[in-house]
């Protein structure tokens, strides 16, 4: 082959590959401006988990520990314990409910099945993906923070997409 | 016997005749649920699970009250059967709360379990549930209703296991539920109807919410308190002591337990337990480090006995201690040279197996006995497993039951079919009227009991076909030397079936003999501060106990060694107190009065600096350059006992085992030693007897024995709540069952 | 055409009393079985007079009483089963109230026939101002030498004993009733044994009805062929039949076995009332099948007529329902009525009942749908051969037959819905 020949080949494949990062330029961007943007996340993402409420506030999770088994991790430590008094004036839906309930997120793997084993629905995923901490043993989430982390998500840098 | 040919689902089985139908079909594996049905209890019929098909029959069958006959064909599993199963579970389930991530009882639920198996996946039930709460009927056991099947399983328990009758059934149809006579729950809460009940309706209040069956490690051990051995199943979470249970238990107490082991371990779990050795600085006790403390008392002990010899120090173990702990004991105060070598007990065993003319029975005998003598003790309330033995005997084959006691104990009132009421202290009366005949009417006379009645009592030992004699800790000395020797009294022939079963007290009082700690510990109380200057104290409370006479004895010391679960109040006097394993927290063996060697498992590592006993004798032994011939682990231990102590040879974990967790010890029989002097000696104490003594007619109350806290029931936060309980029920048994009139005697 | 034979003393001034009692033939049976008959004699001459229990099940009487042991060392026991509460049923009450002296001596005959020594009459609780006329009649009977030590001078001994129940339905089940007799919750026990082999007390026991007492007497005095010969074949003598609901003239009739049962309710009763049309017949107290105005036709009331006809006998408690009436309240009332007494023994009895009383009650409000009715026609047969008594069954053979008799009775009153498709 020609010189010559070589340096039209050469100036192609240069203009089809600049044809294709040229077309990019127009077009919208996927790099998200993470922190200054929040990240978009489908509403089935599975992130940190949090605990629900009843409709009046009751915590819903009865400690029945069927997430705990069903953890692969064996990432959820929990303790039950009793509250006799009435609905009105306990903290739970039942008169059993949580002590203790830690997720530790250094063996969590954030699989889901612990949401599946819930029979209450106490326990979901939240969308929050901001896990990282700097020190190991804060890796370990406590109840109050579980039951706090619906609300703190609203305030993490995380955009849930609608279902359509 | 005779045995019967049966078709069960198309295949021929042969069986023997008047076996329950259900029953014959679990042996060969075929499979058929049921609630009502329990081994041990008279059939219901009421859960209607276990339906079967019998050709000829015009209906289906109940296969729990069905015997099996020559030529029946069964069908168990047919369409028209497994409809009907899932049509009984609807019902079932209809008013079920279906509450089981709030039930204690998930995950080992037979509900559940069939549910899972037969059931429609779907609740059908579309209408309301009639729903009612959960109840406390005693400190210890809660009922929700609407959990329950109503198999009735618990109210047969209670009435004939326990004979009790505590539960019972209140209102009808729908809302039949089980209840209680009175304002609550006032039984012996020995927690069997829990144990029984297939669903989460009656539910332990101790172990409440603690932990789920998936999440706690199980190990069977053996019970801590009396002398009768339960094993039982000790469920740990982590490091915390759950519960105890029994269920599908083979052992010798089978799935039977009393109050104290069911809800007597939590002492395990206690925050009062000692951590670390402590020693007495200034008056003071100071936590130090193993090392250092034992290498003080080492150096402490030494001294005691270079200034005063050996006779100077004294060892006392403990009938609470398992049997290795106690051999290195033994083997500590042979070392020592000291003849001070004892422990705390009941009953002088030494001289029972001095004389023993038939051998030692196990629970399972006297079951079978045809005849079963109880003299002195209260098996209800001292040895549970030996009253139910008992019950049992009396129970299933109607045996001939003869109770001598000073006061109206239970089965004296309720199960014996001849009740001597001794006065005070006069069992060694009815001890040489069953082997003196000469002095019957005398005796008579002396121990306050018509003579008619002795005379039969006597006579029914005599001529009994399989005689169970459940010694009690109130026949003493000679009275005690004679007993054992009654077989040789009787005279031993073919047909006939003797044995022993003393009530000893505590779950190692056999052991602790057998070990060789055979010493007189009231002998060591008098010597304290003048001959023993030193005391070696394992396992024991004798200030609380034995009153304070021991207190101001101990104080008299110079040294004190005491190796304790709490600091009591004989280990605040201590020099030094070491803090150990409980039996949760150790490998090891208990013998127990029947004299069976069994397993005692190590559940949960424990709290705290904790080392076993035998370790640390065998430390504070090492120190002192003293050889016991130390061994590092609890089987190497055991291997000994199996080859020095006479009767246990070969014993080993691996050989309990084999055994199904019981290895029975043998014991020689007294060949021909004189019988008169025992007599003469025997003579002498009943002559001692006070004659104008009168008749102790209050009746024993229930849970005097059982309800009585000691060192480590007092640890059990439930045994405390408890009692306001009691105290509200105090007097009650006297009041249900009015006041009880003996026979008079002359 | 009315009988009077067990009601024969019915009009007589002051009844209760011995004094007429002995008048009108009173304690001559007795006395002739005393002279006469040996024991097995006289259950021959029972089981010749085709006598059967006229509580509900129409067992042969005569065969029950040769199921006795003879040799048996126990104590023997005869029981009167006087806890009539069937809905429908009050034929016992009369019988014991206008003629106490009958059922003493049908139950002395009886227990010479067995060799008993005591009897008990175990009586309803409601019926308590009966009580006091049982035992009047009993002393009196003592006091004449018809009770007690060498009755009639014979060596014979018989003695009697009044129980009242509390009032519950299950207790008029044989072996509810015996475990009540000794003082025990009454639900019933498991058979086999029955009672016949280990009755009260682990002892053999014959349970028989109020009227089967009481017709022991005549079957001696006048011969079982005599008795037999009164009514059908296979079903013996007289019955007596309460007749209630729309009817002229409610009331208790004693008529013979095989009588027309369209003869009973038009002739005795004097037709259905305010002149309208027959709907429904219950014809044996509420634990049979109903029946319609057509099967009712040629009903005739004996045992087997009965069962031909598509129901049976029952302890005769006649309901008649005109045809204003609706059938679907008559058996929302009946399945309160069992819900309400079953013992809560066994599952399916206990949650059975309390789940289709759950359901009629809904459709009663007007919330049921046909999946509702489905639902129930799933339940019954799952209750009925599979409860621990004929309780069970009770409660539903009313029900079911209801269902598939007058169907429309019961989608009138539901919402068409489609059918859940099961798993």
């Amino acid at each position: 082959m020609s010189i010559i020949g070589e340096v039209i080949d050469t100036m192609k494949t240069l203009a089809q590959g600049m044809a294709l990062t040229l077309s990019y330029i127009p077009r919208k961007k996927l790099t998200v401006e993470y922190p200054d943007v929040p990240v978009e996340v489908y509403p089935a993402y599975r992130g940190e988990h949090y605990l629900a409420r009843d409709e009046n506030g009751k915590e819903r999770c009865v400690a029945c520990f069927l997430c705990s088994a069903a953890c692969p991790a064996d990432a959820i430590y929990i303790e039950a314990t009793e509250d006799l008094r009435d609905y009105a004036d306990r903290p739970g839906m039942e008169n059993r409910y949580a002590k203790v309930y830690n997720i530790d997120y250094g063996k969590c793997i954030l699989c889901g099945y612990c949401v599946e084993a819930c029979p209450k629905d106490a326990i979901k995923h939240g969308h929050s993906f901001e896990m990282a901490v700097t020190d190991f043993k804060d890796l370990i989430k406590d109840k109050h923070y579980l039951l706090a982390n619906l609300e703190m998500e609203k305030k993490r840098r995380v955009k849930v997409l609608s279902d359509q | 016997m005779e045995m019967v040919k049966l078709t069960i689902d198309g295949k021929e089985y042969e069986a023997p005749k008047g076996k329950l139908l259900i029953e014959v079909c679990k042996d060969h594996g075929i499979d058929i649920p049921s609630f009502c049905y329990y081994p041990d209890l008279t059939p219901q019929a009421a859960c209607r699970m276990c339906l079967v098909r019998i050709e000829k029959m015009p209906k289906l069958a109940t296969s729990c009250t069905v015997t099996v006959a020559d030529g029946m064909v069964v069908t168990t599993a047919s369409n028209e059967i497994l409809e009907m199963r899932k049509g009984m579970l609807d019902f079932i389930l209809g008013n079920h709360p279906l509450d089981c991530p709030v039930c204690d009882k998930g995950g080992q639920c037979e509900l559940q379990d069939m549910a899972f198996d037969h059931g429609t996946v779907y609740a059908q039930y579309a209408v309301n549930k009639n729903n009612t709460g959960e109840e406390r009927l005693s400190p210890f056991i809660a009922f929700d209703e609407q959990r329950c099947v109503r198999c009735y399983r618990c109210i047969r328990v209670c009435e004939e296991w326990m004979d009790v009758h505590a539960l019972t059934k209140i209102a009808r149809g729908t809302h039949e539920y089980i209840g209680f006579y009175g304002k609550d729950l006032s039984c012996e809460q020995c927690g069997n109807c829990v144990e029984v009940c297939p669903v989460g309706a009656l539910l332990s209040v101790d172990s409440r919410f603690k932990s789920r069956p998936w999440d706690m490690k199980e190990t069977v051990t053996t019970c801590t308190y009396c002398g009768d051995g339960c094993q039982l199943n000790l469920g740990v979470r982590g490091e915390e002591y759950v519960r105890a249970a029994s269920k599908d238990m083979t052992g010798i107490n089978g799935e039977f337990l009393c109050i104290k082991g069911r809800y007597g371990s939590a002492f395990i779990s206690s925050p009062e337990r000692l951590k670390t050795p402590l020693v007495k600085k200034n008056g003071q006790h100071v936590a130090v480090s193993w090392d250092e403390a034992l290498k003080y008392t080492a150096e402490k002990l030494a001294a005691v006995r270079k200034a005063s010899g050996d006779a100077s120090l004294a060892v006392i173990g403990s009938p609470r201690l398992t049997n290795e702990a106690n051999l290195t004991l033994a083997r500590l105060g042979k070392a020592f040279g000291t003849p001070h070598l004892t422990h705390f007990r009941k009953m002088e065993l030494g001289d029972f197996w001095k004389n023993l003319s038939a051998p030692i029975g196990t629970h399972a005998e006297v079951q079978e006995a045809t005849t079963v003598l109880v003299i002195g003790g209260d098996p209800t309330e001292e040895s549970p497993l030996t009253g139910y033995s008992v019950r049992y005997a009396e129970r299933k084959h109607d045996a001939d039951l003869l109770v001598v006691h000073s006061r109206p104990i239970k089965i004296a009132r309720r199960q014996a079919d001849r009740f001597l009421h001794i006065r005070p202290n006069a069992e060694s009366a009815i001890v040489q009227a069953l082997v003196d005949e000469a002095s019957l009417d005398q005796m008579a006379k002396t121990a306050g009991v018509p003579a008619a009645d002795l005379r039969a009592v006597r006579e029914a030992v005599h001529k009994a076909k399989n005689l169970a004699v459940v010694v009690g800790p109130q026949v003493t000395g000679a009275a005690l030397k004679a007993l054992a020797r009654l077989a040789d009294v009787i005279g031993k022939s073919d047909d006939k079936k003797m044995c022993f079963l003393p009530m000893a007290g505590y779950n190692n009082s056999v052991g602790a003999f057998d070990m060789g700690l055979t010493g007189n510990a009231a002998d060591v109380r008098e010597k304290c501060g003048q001959a023993v200057k030193a005391v070696y104290l394992v396992g024991a409370n004798p200030v609380e106990q034995y009153g304070d006479g021991w207190k101001t004895a101990l104080a008299k010391l110079d040294f004190l060694v005491v190796q304790e679960l709490f600091l009591t109040e004989t280990a605040q006097l201590a020099d030094v107190v070491f803090p150990v394993s409980s039996y949760a927290e150790q490998d090891g063996s208990f013998t127990n009065q029947a004299g069976q060697v069994q397993r005692v498992a190590r559940a949960l590592e424990g709290q705290g600096q904790l080392r076993p006993d035998w370790l640390v004798v065998q430390a504070i032994a090492k120190e002192m350059g003293l050889n016991i011939n130390a061994k590092g682990s609890a089987a190497a231990l055991l291997k000994d006992i199996g080859t020095e102590i006479s009767g246990y040879s070969g014993v080993s974990f691996a050989k309990i085992k084999e055994s199904n967790g019981a290895f029975r010890t043998s014991r020689p029989l007294a060949a021909g030693t004189a019988f008169d002097p025992i007599l003469a000696d025997l003579r002498k104490q009943t002559g001692a007897i006070d004659t104008n003594a009168q008749h102790d007619t209050r009746v024993v109350e229930q849970g005097e024995g059982l309800f009585k806290l000691g060192t480590m029931l007092n640890q059990v936060p439930t045994m405390i709540e408890a009692q306001p309980f009691w105290d509200a029920h105090k007097g009650e048994t006297a009041e249900w069952e009015g006041e009880f009139v003996a026979a008079a005697g002359d | 055409m009315e009988l009077k034979i067990l009601t024969k003393r019915f009009g007589l001034p002051n009844s209760t009393s011995i004094e007429t009692y002995l008048a009108h033939e009173g304690y001559q049976g007795l006395q002739k079985t005393l002279k006469e008959f040996t024991p097995d004699q006289v259950i021959d001459e029972v089981k010749k007079s085709a006598l059967r229990g006229r509580g509900g099940a129409g067992f042969p009487t005569g065969l029950k009483w040769s199921f006795v042991p003879k040799q048996s060392p126990k104590p023997k026991y005869v029981v009167c089963n006087a806890d009539e509460s069937e809905p429908g049923t009050c034929k016992d009450r009369p019988l014991m109230e206008y003629d106490p002296h009958q059922l003493v001596e049908g139950m002395a005959i009886a227990g010479y026939a067995l060799g008993s020594k005591r009897g008990y009459i175990y009586i309803r609780g409601e019926y308590m101002y009966i009580v006091p006329i049982l035992e009047k009649a009993i002393d009196e009977a003592r006091a004449k030498g018809y009770l007690g030590k060498n009755i009639c001078g014979s060596d014979f001994e018989f003695d009697l004993f009044v129980h009242p129940g509390a009032g519950a339905y299950i207790c008029g089940e044989e072996t509810a009733l015996l475990n009540s007799l000794e003082g025990l919750r009454g639900h019933p026990r498991i058979k086999p044994p029955f009672p016949a082999v280990a009755g009260l007390y682990g002892c053999p026991t014959v349970v028989n009805n109020v009227e089967t007492f009481t017709a022991v007497p005549h079957i001696i005095m006048k011969g079982g062929d005599w008795y037999r010969g009164l009514g059908t074949e296979k079903s013996g003598g007289s019955k007596m039949f309460s007749v209630s609901g729309h009817v002229n003239k409610p009331g208790n009739y004693e008529v013979p076995m095989g009588y027309p049962l369209m003869q009973l309710i038009n002739e005795e009763c004097g037709g259905v009332w305010k002149g309208r049309k027959l709907k429904a017949v219950i014809p044996g107290g509420s634990s049979v099948y109903i029946m319609t105005a057509q099967e009712c036709e040629n009903a005739t009331l004996d045992y087997e007529g009965m069962v031909k006809a598509g129901s049976s006998v029952g302890s005769g408690g006649v309901i008649v329902m005109d045809e204003t009436t609706d059938i679907f309240e008559t058996t929302y009332n009946l399945i309160h009525f069992y819900n309400h007494e079953s013992c809560g023994w066994c599952t399916p009895c206990r949650e059975g009942t309390d789940w289709l009383h759950k359901l009629f009650k809904k459709i009663h409000r007007g919330e049921g749908t046909t999946e509702d009715l489905r639902m129930i026609e799933r339940l019954c047969p799952n209750i009925e051969g599979r409860s621990h008594c004929p309780l069970g069954e009770a409660a539903v053979w009313p029900i079911t037959s209801a269902m598939k008799k007058f169907p429309e009775d019961f989608r009138r009153r539901v919402r068409e819905v489609e059918p859940v498709a099961a798993d």
